[in-house]
């Protein structure tokens, strides 16, 4: 029997994958009727979801970028 | 006359190896925003992350001659940033702090395993300023390896095996890190407060 610890455990260290089917449909079980560890799974998935955007939207200023670059393939020489 | 080199060429290695002009402006173009990126996710400010940027592709190119392609050009990148990242950031000792993240997920679940201070609801809109500054904050004070396998995982979405390369890591030690950061950035934005 899957706790919610061990739920927790293995949402946070991305591990879905890793179970053998029975866990895996035990996991998924688990979540349909229990809404805390619901909760928990959507916040961990936001967090990713995010965090990628926010880090790609930032996006490097391209002025930044080119004078890097220039930077880079000038010194090579 | 050099050919055009893509990053997916399979030769790409040999062309980089060789010193082939074209092949480095080629790594140099393809990956700069990623690893600058990286750098910033690291925590680092702006002028030294686009500093060791800079270091990261000026050692690539000086040790290009002894890349021998076992691993992807990408991943070697990212090793080389790592060691950079942790030289720029070796006075912050930040190790101590693992002890405490574990506690915090400890203490959410009584004996039985069930929880005892469940997760409260947060806005899952995160896109708001005062969650952006805290998610940033918070992956700046943990530890550097938590972070950048937080950031290598989550925005650059390398696979395990190439974050476990870069980091020098097990799979076993990726799935802990990547388990304590989450919770780490998790219970952050739930003690500011970010509410539905």
């Amino acid at each position: 029997m899957l706790t919610c610890k061990d739920v927790a455990t293995v949402i946070g260290q991305d591990d879905v994958r890793n179970l053998g089917w029975w866990r895996r449909l035990g996991l998924q079980f688990h979540l349909l009727m229990c809404p805390d560890c619901r909760r928990y799974a959507a916040q961990i998935r936001a967090i990713g979801v995010s965090a990628r955007r926010l880090f790609r939207e930032h996006g490097e200023d391209p002025q930044t970028l080119e004078r890097l670059r220039e930077t880079i393939l000038r010194r090579r020489g | 006359m050099a050919e055009i080199v893509t990053p997916e060429d399979p030769g790409l290695a040999a062309e980089v190896r060789a010193g082939n002009r074209t092949a480095i402006q080629t790594v140099v173009e393809t990956y700069l925003a990623q690893i600058l990126r990286a750098a910033r996710g690291a925590g680092l400010d702006p002028q030294r992350a686009e500093d060791v940027t800079q270091a990261t592709f000026m050692t690539f190119i000086e040790s290009a001659p002894r890349f021998e392609g076992r691993s992807s050009v990408r991943t070697w990148l990212f090793g080389i940033l790592y060691k950079k990242i942790a030289e720029a950031r070796r006075a912050r000792q930040r190790d101590r702090q693992m002890d405490e993240i574990d506690e915090a997920f400890e203490g959410r679940f009584d004996a039985s395993g069930s929880w005892s201070k469940p997760p409260q609801p947060v806005d899952t809109v995160l896109h708001h300023k005062e969650v952006e500054t805290e998610i940033f904050a918070c992956l700046d004070a943990a530890p550097l390896r938590l972070t950048l396998a937080f950031v290598l995982r989550e925005v650059e979405e390398l696979s395990t095996e190439d974050i476990c390369d870069v980091l020098g890591i097990t799979r076993t030690n990726l799935g802990v890190m990547l388990h304590r950061i989450r919770n780490r950035v998790r219970d952050c934005l739930e003690s500011k407060g970010v509410r539905r």
